[in-house]
């Protein structure tokens, strides 16, 4: 029994093939398949071992779809979804292209600067987070209508809470 | 004053690993320490190494760090005899010296008198000029004409800069390097100065090429010794923060590095300097240096100086907060060998250095020959994102530069943080930069080179897709061990992930 899972990065979409065989997976990536023997410890840190001789560590962390991978000290954000399966993401339901903003980091929301049904236009800052003394405006990607706001002023975010909600302009 | 008393127990005005650092020094004289607080660092590396710890107050630094009152009422409720500032926070606060002294305690630093002399940019280079040190020529009034800055870009010698006063973000900034284009580049500094912030004026200085950040480590006591412990390379930097420091400089010339070290004990002498600090200076392309600035307290980077004299500078402050004369002379103090130091930031160089605090999943300490680490996170701990992203240093010492930036990679090879981002693989990149090895680099290098740095090889990625897919298919197909979500154990072992885990559990 195989799955295939799309992998979302650098805004390219890829086919991963997972195939369970005996315990341990054949990984099929552009036509290249290598055999992965998974090992979980620590939370969410793996070591795989890689065709019987290859060993790669990598801390996986995922929220909902969102991956943050930390490949031996390589930072990787990326999309990982099964494409049958793909929860909707609330940007796609506002209308498509990137009305949803996220928190990049974990932080303090030291400045909201819009509410809900103010008219906002394409780089327009929104929000404010700061986290160890550097402070990061947060910008809409698109024109439109604030449709949520789910942060206020002093609040503590995680890592790709959901910040903002942009309805795209007709 | 000369304080004359032995100094028994010690509270660290700080956190993380220098805060470690200082209590190691403590613990090798047979001093007790005391530790302090806030509310995400109850569980803090520097917290469970102190002998006794103090909390503080809230996260934000003005409730906790820099509050001067909890300070010294933490010191009096342990009986500290003197207090250390560490670096950052009030290591460079006149009165919190003053308050300390006051107090009754000990304040590991200089005079406060000359914590505000040399604060000051200013008066540090008027300081300095009366010393007889140079200092970047330039007149600071706005020039008359295009004449009158000929006459002066003439007196301090081509290439000059013109800027203009109100300036800033480099608008109405013009290099000029021959006389015969000043006086085009003077009206269009003016007319760029005039129109982005309605002020034409301009004033010029001598233009520095290629500038290295060289900087001295000072030391004086209170019986009237000055000495310098050589220089540190701290070129490799972004955006004004150093980010790789070695020492000794592969740039600077022995005549240089005597010019430099000169000119640091001159200017602590002139101000009557007492315990460490460091003399910053511009050295540029063509050796011709200047004093930039003072700092009155201990460096960052101060392990680098400690590996090649063999000189524990921490002690040695503690020595001379308590009276003692300088524990070294001059001519017994000398640079042996090479040391490199890696600054690791809890960071993603791949999106703009974005802080990255947040649980420590797992950690690998580098060791082997020449590697030393001053630490300030463990496995389990969450580095609070209140406070600076600085998690480690990275110190390798090597008997030349050579060994030294190869026993440096193999440490960055063995080091590994899960949980934060950090900088790691740009350090173990930058390092292996054509330029770094030779030590041809200034302070552009990591402008120059970023793409280089950040460059990430297709078959790493290739591997990242496929173990992300594979992590999400465990996960889905809840082959991961559940209820783990409260922490992380020491104790827990690898396990088999997949159908494997099924069976066994």
């Amino acid at each position: 029994m195989s799955r295939i899972y799309t992998v979302l990065f650098e805004d390219q979409e890829r086919q991963v093939e997972i195939k369970s065989v005996e315990g341990e997976y054949e990984v099929t990536l552009d036509g290249a398949t290598h055999r992965f023997a998974p090992l979980l410890a620590k939370g969410s840190l793996y070591s795989f071992l890689i065709d019987g001789k290859e060993v790669l560590e990598a801390d996986v962390v995922f929220r909902q779809d969102n991956c943050e991978l930390n490949l031996q000290n390589i930072p990787y954000h990326l999309e990982v979804f099964d494409p049958r399966r793909r929860v909707v993401s609330q940007s796609d339901a506002a209308g498509g292209g990137h009305g949803l903003i996220s928190a990049p980091m974990p932080g303090k929301i030291v400045d909201v600067k819009v509410a809900v049904g103010d008219k906002v236009e394409k780089g327009q800052a929104l929000v404010v987070i700061e986290a160890m003394k550097m402070q990061n405006e947060l910008a809409a990607a698109i024109d439109g209508v604030v449709q949520e706001v789910n942060v206020k002023v002093g609040e503590a975010v995680e890592s790709g809470q959901k910040l903002v909600l942009i309805a795209k302009a007709d | 004053m000369v304080t004359q008393r032995k100094i028994k127990k010690i509270l660290i005005a700080n956190r993380g690993e220098i805060a470690v650092r200082v209590i190691r020094a403590c613990r090798d004289m047979g001093i007790a320490t005391v530790a302090v607080f806030s509310d995400p660092d109850r569980a803090a590396l520097h917290v469970r190494r102190a002998d006794e710890a103090v909390h503080l107050g809230p996260a934000s630094p003005k409730e906790s760090y820099l509050n001067v009152d909890k300070l010294l009422a933490a010191a009096k409720a342990t009986g500290a005899d003197a207090i250390h500032p560490g670096y950052g926070f009030l290591s460079e606060n006149a009165d919190f010296a003053r308050a300390v002294t006051q107090a009754g305690l000990i304040f590991i630093g200089p005079d406060p008198e000359v914590i505000v002399k040399m604060g000051s940019k200013i008066g540090a280079r008027q300081i300095a000029e009366a010393a007889g040190v140079p200092v970047v020529p330039g007149i600071k009034h706005a020039l008359k004409n295009a004449d009158e800055a000929l006459e002066v870009a003439k007196k301090i010698g081509f290439p000059v800069l013109l800027k203009a006063a109100a300036g800033g973000g480099g608008k109405g900034m013009r290099a000029v390097r021959e006389e015969k284009e000043l006086k085009s580049a003077f009206q269009m500094a003016q007319n760029e100065a005039l129109n982005s912030f309605k002020d034409d004026a301009v004033y010029v200085e001598k233009l520095v090429e290629g500038p290295h950040h060289i900087e001295v480590q000072v030391f004086g006591d209170h019986h009237g010794n000055v000495v310098h412990l050589w220089e540190r390379e701290c070129s490799v930097q972004r955006r004004h923060q150093k980010v790789i420091e070695e020492s000794p400089s592969p740039f600077i010339t022995p005549e240089t590095r005597k010019g430099v070290c000169e000119m640091a004990v001159k200017l602590a002498k002139a101000v009557g300097y007492y315990n460490a600090g460091t003399i910053e200076c511009l050295v540029d392309h063509k050796q011709n240096y200047y004093f930039l600035e003072m700092n009155t307290r201990l460096q960052v980077e101060h392990p680098i100086t400690e590996m090649v004299t063999g000189i524990d500078l921490v002690k040695a402050q503690i020595l001379v907060a308590q009276g003692d004369p300088l524990p070294f002379k001059q001519e017994d103090i000398r640079q042996r060998g090479h040391a490199v130091e890696c600054r690791v930031y809890a960071e993603d160089p791949f999106h703009n250095f974005m802080p990255a605090p947040g649980l420590v999943v797992d950690m690998q300490y580098p060791l082997g020959p020449g590697i030393r680490l001053d630490n300030g996170i463990y496995q389990g701990f969450q580095v609070p994102m209140d406070y600076d992203p600085i998690l480690a240093k990275l110190v390798a010492y090597g008997r030349d530069r050579e060994e030294a930036i190869q026993r440096m990679q193999r440490a960055l090879s063995e080091y590994r943080v899960s949980g934060p981002k950090t900088n790691l693989y740009f350090h173990r990149r930058a390092l292996a930069i054509e330029d770094f090895v030779k030590g041809k680099y200034d302070t552009h290098f990591i402008d120059k080179h970023m793409k280089d740095i950040l460059a990430v090889s297709h078959e790493d990625t290739q591997k990242a897709l496929m173990a992300a897919a594979l992590a999400k298919h465990l996960e889905e197909n809840k082959a991961r061990p559940v209820g783990r979500a409260g922490g992380v154990s020491d104790a827990s072992p690898w396990r088999l992930t997949g159908r494997k885990t099924g069976m066994r559990s």
